[in-house]
């Protein structure tokens, strides 16, 4: 299933609603990054909440830089910080 | 003539107004304050209250309320924490928080009240404890251990909370854990998922367990071991959603319980663990906020809405008919089905003629051929990526399987003759059991580890052998009507379906066995071997397999006909793997003709739509 790419600001209730989900899927990701399901209903959600179109390398480019960041404080921790706590893994955009 | 009320038990609605669709799944709710993580939470979806959250070590007193739209400041505490995910108990208005970590200690013991208004101090927890496990109300709780010492050691000592003391209960639980969600009253309590680092690093539990005000027995298993996932609602009618497992993946699945099994249910939007939740919401209505969705924090909150429990509201019902007395229009809700294979991510191991377990967010793929040599493989799928678990005991490929991601079932196949060789696995690593009366390469299986089945397969020729297992050892049944090798089964040890493979030519029959004896049924329309398969006896899926070639066919089986579907695999292949249901299936692996590591997955949406009935 294809899908869109694009980067829009959460600014919280209504961002998305339990029935645009219902026609379109949608994950969200580190970096404001979002997946959208490449029908009508999701290119509609894209417009109205003035996403950034990106290409796929684009999108997964940011949530890599969220994620090397964060390895990088993950690193800096000390021991007894990082204990009960994992160094962030690599996301894979579908 | 007949009566429309006769025939669909109800009258022509006259409505204002066309019904709304029955939705249930996550829409976004007011942001947090911040992008944090670790804070405690309870209450319901329009009323919840958040308390402490991570700061590096020393916590904090903060507190904040939502009101169904957007979150306010509440007053502080008196004591900073963190790590109090699943600390709290009780409601907006009379929530109770206990144990926590700061700057003074690994563990508190400090106990805290909120009465809407103000927090005051209450009596000290016994132990130093963090990452705690509490449920029931402010007056009536039970802290069902935690963590209580590094590094992520976790007791089951259980604690019950009177309003102002906390007294050990002597009834503690079965699996020690941090991390874990728990909800539900002091008499009717549950706890499920949860973690330990100690004495095994990144051990994540599976397990569900129940109290009853005075002893703990085990309930429906999550379906993927998990840690800091949130939730709320009762012991008989509970959602869950969120955490992590050791990968480290962040998950957004949801999960609904009706006291005896968790089903999935529509994802939240963004993957999270260590966030907040309606704990003493619904499984109808409850909320995600916060938490930590990898290598960030977030404030988004999600709100979860089922609509379909709720009386007094017109909902869209697939066959309903009303009029519509504005409009002056008659219509009705019909319902159409989209069928899909969508490309996941890759195996880490290419190979062919391996077997599969499980469903489609949870599966489990072993042994095969790599195209140089056999494999005892094993891996994971969570529903995004494979993770490689420990390989099976015996290498080899023709081999069949059983069961789910963490009870599955392997047997039979060939390493450098026929073998009966049959192992059992746990979600971690594989035990050998006793084999197959008859050994074979490429039958196919059927039902769970503690009932599974084997039929057809190849010895110096194809097989009609069954044999039935207990748990423990296989007893012979009676065989197929048509012996053959290379197909495919679905379905339990007493309601299982055999379908397609070879005998010496591509077969497309199908046979349904109902824990005694096989009794033919419909051909599939193609006819192919090597094909895989997900679903039970009544709601079957075929797909790929080999004809004269590769093929990407799949056929959906509604317990008497196949029915071919509009979507085919996006890579053909034989020799997959396969998993899940009709609806929600998993095809991996294969030969095409060279191994591949291509994962699908396969989906039917059905949607609901409204039409106007005209009359010309």
């Amino acid at each position: 299933m294809a899908n869109k790419y694009c980067t829009a600001t959460n600014w919280g209730k209504d961002f998305f609603t339990a029935r645009e989900r219902m026609n379109f899927k949608l994950s969200g990701h580190p970096g404001n990054v979002w997946v959208v399901e490449d029908n009508l209903y999701g290119a509609k959600w894209i417009k109205k909440v003035s996403g950034v179109s990106k290409t796929k390398e684009e999108a997964q480019a940011i949530v890599d830089a969220e994620v090397t960041a964060a390895q990088a404080a993950y690193d800096a921790l000390t021991d007894e910080q990082k204990l009960n706590t994992q160094r962030p893994g690599p996301i894979t955009l579908k | 003539m007949a009566e429309y009320k006769g025939i669909k038990g109800f009258k022509v609605q006259y409505l204002d107004a066309d019904p709304v669709p029955a939705v249930a799944g996550w829409s976004a709710g007011g942001n947090f304050p911040g992008s944090n993580e670790g804070m405690g939470s309870t209450g319901t979806q329009t009323a919840t209250l958040s308390a402490g959250y991570f700061n590096a070590g020393s916590g904090v007193t903060s507190s904040f309320t939502y009101n169904g739209t957007s979150w306010s400041p509440a007053p502080s505490m008196g004591t900073a924490r963190e790590q109090v995910s699943n600390n709290m108990a009780g409601t907006q208005t009379s929530a109770v928080i206990a144990c926590g970590r700061n700057a003074t200690a690994f563990g508190l013991q400090a106990t805290e009240e909120y009465n809407g208004s103000t927090w005051s101090p209450s009596g000290n927890y016994p132990t130093q404890l963090r990452d705690a496990n509490l449920f029931g109300i402010q007056t009536a709780a039970i802290a069902a251990g935690g963590n209580s010492a590094n590094p992520g050691v976790a007791t089951n000592v259980n604690n019950s909370y009177d309003g102002s003391t906390w007294t050990a209960t002597g009834n503690d639980n079965t699996t020690a854990r941090l991390s874990s969600l728990s909800f539900g009253t002091q008499t009717a309590g549950i706890l499920v998922g949860g973690y330990i680092n100690s004495p095994t690093p990144n051990t994540y539990f599976a397990n569900t367990e129940e109290y009853d005000g005075s002893t703990w027995t085990s309930g429906g298993a999550y379906p993927i071991a998990t840690s800091s996932l949130r939730g709320g609602g009762t012991q008989t009618a509970g959602i869950a959603f969120g955490g992590q497992n050791s990968t480290p993946a962040y998950t957004a699945a949801t999960n609904i319980y009706d006291g005896s099994t968790w089903t999935a249910g529509s994802n939240m939007t963004t993957a999270r663990s260590s966030f907040g939740s309606a704990k003493s919401g619904s499984s109808a209505l409850n909320l995600a906020f916060a938490g930590n969705t990898g290598p960030a924090t977030t404030n988004a909150t999600e709100e979860y809405v089922d609509y379909s429990p709720y009386t007094g509201q017109t909902v869209e019902n697939v066959g309903q008919v009303w009029y519509n007395s504005t409009t002056k229009a008659l219509k009705y809700t019909n319902e159409t089905f989209s069928s899909a294979w969508a490309t996941g991510n890759n195996m880490n191991t290419a190979r062919g003629t391996l077997a599969g377990a499980g469903i489609q967010t949870a599966a489990l793929g072993f042994a095969g051929y790599t195209g140089t040599a056999n494999t005892g493989a094993t891996e994971e799928y969570d529903g995004n990526s494979w993770t490689s678990s420990n390989p099976l005991n015996t290498a080899r490929r023709g081999i069949a399987g059983a069961g789910i991601q963490t009870a599955a079932l392997a047997f039979s196949g060939i390493d450098t003759a026929n073998t009966g060789a049959t192992e059992e696995y746990d979600g971690n690593s594989w035990t050998n059991s006793n084999s197959l009366n008859t050994a074979r390469r490429y039958p196919t299986g059927a039902g769970t580890q503690t009932a599974g089945l084997a039929f057809g397969g190849y010895i110096a020729a194809a097989t009609a052998a069954t044999e039935e297992y207990d748990g423990n050892s296989w007893t012979s049944s009676n065989p197929l009507n048509t012996a053959r090798s290379e197909l495919a089964g679905a379905g339990t040890q007493t309601a299982t379906l055999g379908f397609g493979g070879q005998t010496t030519v591509a077969v497309a029959s199908t046979e349904e066995y109902n824990g005694t004896s096989w009794t033919a049924s419909n051909n599939l329309n193609t006819a192919r071997y090597g094909l895989a398969s997900a679903g039970i006896q009544t709601s079957a899926l075929a797909f790929g397999g080999y004809i004269t070639a590769g093929t990407a066919a799949t056929e959906e089986y509604d317990g008497t006909t196949w029915t071919n579907s509009p979507a085919s695999l996006n890579t053909a292949r034989w020799y997959s793997g396969g998993a899940g249901t009709q609806a929600a299936a998993l095809g991996f692996g294969g030969d095409t003709p060279t191994q591949t590591t291509a994962t699908e997955e396969f989906t039917i949406t059905g949607t609901a739509g409204i039409k106007t009935i005209t009359v010309s």
